[in-house]
This record gives structure tokens, sequence and C-alpha cells, in this order.
């Protein structure tokens, strides 16, 4: 596919889009997530798989749901969990949850999804907090580019070179 | 000062009549009339052509306006013809769209009424503009370089772009673009019929910065307390 790759943000990321102030204690990975709008747009398309996106609205009011889903699908692209994303699910789920804990299996089930969505779309990367998708990327051995937004976006420019003029 | 004449407007139909016609059909009324009438050349405006009352037979709304404004009220009573522009088409045009909604008939004089003529067939008229509207690429390509977007506002339209322009457009496949060209719209639907674009600027960055705002807008106070780490922990116990 020629033209920007798509990245697919994970509900660890996106959730801190949903607040304009950083929550204390957690300022750093606040800061991180909105960097997503530094991303570079000619090599990466966002995107924002649905059981991502349902996880995300949980967490808004009920009165401003619906409107909160069309701001975002706006800011994102939306990535169906179809059929065929189902069939990548079948292929990777229990590579996925193999080895993990049954209390966190329900969480590794929502990953797995996610990574099925962007194997189903031809996504090139994953962006996340959290380490279970990097697990199961490797694992199954997916072509995906995995880490934190920072990963995605374009180095810093330094503003001076260390000498002033 | 300038003399005044009465004008009668006889609106028939079928079950109209004083006891039916209310104070907002009256209105609903004058408002397509009148800027019909003072589209026509020296026609009366809506600050002199003063409603004086509504007589029976029908409905017959008597408006006073300056003799000198007579000559356009006939003028527009003939109904278009090759001499009438663009904005005197489309205002009375709202005239017979109103006709024939209510499938009613329209006399009107000083002295002698006569029939208002609607012309039947009437094409529709088109509205050139320049303009600049949003939405997304969705494909391009052909011998001729036509881009299809899907408009935030009239869906989706082939715009003729020529092969540079398509060819530039078709690195933004998908993403959202504000492009600017020249419009041609249904005067009476208003939709896209046509656009010819002249040079877009992608808003992909801009749209997500601005959507972000959009969505802090809207649940501003309702997030303050909330706690992203807790609500994941939540969420996939």
């Amino acid at each position: 596919m020629s033209g920007p790759q798509r990245l697919v943000v994970d509900t660890s990321v996106a959730t801190y889009l949903l607040v304009s102030e950083p929550p204390p204690g957690q300022e750093a990975k606040w800061e991180e997530a909105l960097e997503l709008s530094l991303i570079n747009t000619d090599e990466w398309r966002l995107c924002l798989a649905t059981p991502a996106l349902g996880e995300v609205l949980a967490g808004v009011p009920k009165s401003k749901r619906k409107q909160a889903a069309e701001i975002l699908c706006r800011m994102f692209e939306i990535l169906d969990l179809d059929k065929d994303a189902a069939i990548v699910v079948g292929d990777i789920a229990l590579e996925g949850i193999r080895g993990r804990k049954k209390a966190n299996r329900q969480a590794v089930k929502i990953d797995v999804e996610i990574i099925a969505c962007a194997v189903r779309w031809d996504a090139g990367g994953v962006c996340f907090f959290d380490g279970d998708h990097e697990r199961i990327i490797n694992r199954v051995g997916l072509d995906l580019q995995a880490g934190s937004p920072t990963s995605f976006t374009p180095p810093q420019q330094p503003l001076f070179n260390g000498r002033e003029e | 000062m300038s003399k005044h004449v009465e004008v009668k407007f006889h609106l028939q139909a079928e079950g109209l009549s004083l006891d039916t016609f209310g104070w907002s059909d009256l209105k609903e009324f004058l408002d397509r009339l009148l800027p019909a009438l003072a589209a026509m050349e020296g026609g009366p405006t809506a600050a002199n052509a003063l409603p004086v009352r509504v007589e029976e037979g029908s409905a017959q709304p008597v408006l006073r306006v300056p003799q000198e404004s007579l000559r356009a009220v006939y003028r527009f009573r003939a109904g278009p013809n090759r001499n009438w522009t663009l904005d005197q088409k489309i205002k009375a045009g709202r005239v017979y769209d109103y006709l024939e909604e209510k499938n009613a008939r329209l006399e009107c004089g000083a002295r002698v009424l006569k029939d208002v003529q609607v012309p039947t067939g009437r094409p529709d008229w088109q509205i050139r503009q320049a303009t600049t509207l949003t939405g997304d690429v969705r494909r391009t390509g052909g011998l001729k370089g036509r881009v299809e977007i899907g408009f935030d506002e009239f869906g989706h339209v082939h715009c003729d772009a020529g092969r540079g322009l398509a060819k530039e457009l078709g690195k933004h496949l998908y993403e959202r673009v504000a492009v600017t060209g020249v419009a041609t719209k249904d005067a009476k639907t208003h939709a896209l019929l046509t656009f010819k674009i002249q040079s877009y600027e992608l808003l992909a960055r801009a749209g997500f910065q601005a959507a972000l705002g959009e969505l802090h807008e809207l649940l501003g106070d309702d997030m303050n307390e909330f706690d992203p780490e807790a609500f994941l922990a939540e969420i996939r116990s």
C-alpha cells in the first residue's frame, strides 16, 4: 500500500486523550499520549480498533458518549473487528493467552482483538503503554512495529546546538 | 412624496379561505413574494410594500406599494423571459415552488387582476461560486484527472482536478482535505452538481488537534476526577 501506514492506537494510550489536564502521578504518560498529534501524517495514519473504541467510550459519561464517539471517529480511522479480523483472532488467540494467569486472560483477549484488527487492516504498527501487545506480536511473529507513542513520533529537533550565538 | 397604489394578490386553492389562511400562511407567502418583487428592477421592497389587509375570496393579501414600482409587479406577473437575471429567476422560483406545493393559482393587479404566469417545465437554475469545501479523498485517476471526494456537506462528488492535481491528491487517499475551487450547485436543492478543484490543503494534523480540543471541551469538568490507570485496571480486570 502506498501512502501512510496505519498505526493502531491501544486503549492504554487513547484513554489519556479523554483528559485535558495531566492526571496526578501520570503526567509522563499523558504528555506522551498527546504526542500522537505530532505524528508524521505522511508516514502514519492513526487508527483505533473497534474493541479499543468501545473501551475508551466506557470511560466517557453516558450522556456524552455519542458525541465523543463522533469526535473520536474524526481523530482516528476506525478499524472494524469483522469476519476477516475474527479469523486472525482465531489464529493468534491461543498463543496470546498461553502461559497467562486466568485473571489476566480477559485483558489479553482484548489485546488480541486489537492486534487482529491491525493485521486484518494491514497496519504497520501498534502503539501502546503496556507490554502485552509486544509480547503477543513477538510470540506470534507478526511484522508489526510496536512501541509507545514516542517511538512513532519524529525525534525532537534541538532548539540550540549547545553553543550560544 | 411618491403616490402609492394598492395591489391585490389573489391566492386561489381548494379549501383556502380567510378562515384557513392564518398569520403563518400570510407570513410564508409574503416571505417568498416580497423578495421576488424586490428582485425586479424598481420593484417594491419589504420596507415600502405595506400590508394593508387580507380580503375575502379565497385569500387576497393587499399591499400598498409606490406607484413607480407597479411596472416591476407587472413584469413579475408576466413571468420570466430572457431578460430576467439569474437572481430574479431564483427568487421568483420560490414563489412558483410555493404555488406548486399548495396547488394554488395567483392573480395580481392594481385594478384588473391577471394570472401570475408560472412557467412550466422550469429548468433547474444553477449557481456557480468559488468556495472551499472539506472532505475525504476517496479515489483519483482516469484520463481526465478526476478526484472523488466524500464532502462533509454534500456527500460523494466526482470533481475535476486535472492530472497534476489528481496525482498530488492521490498521495493523500483517505485523508481529510480542504479543496478550493468552483462549485456548481442546484439553486433549488443546493445539491453540489460539479466541483472544479483549483488547490487543496491537507487537514489531517490540524484535524486531529482540533478534534482533540473539541473532545476536551465536550467532556470538560466531567473528567476532572478521571484516573486513566485505575480505569484501565478496572475495565481489563
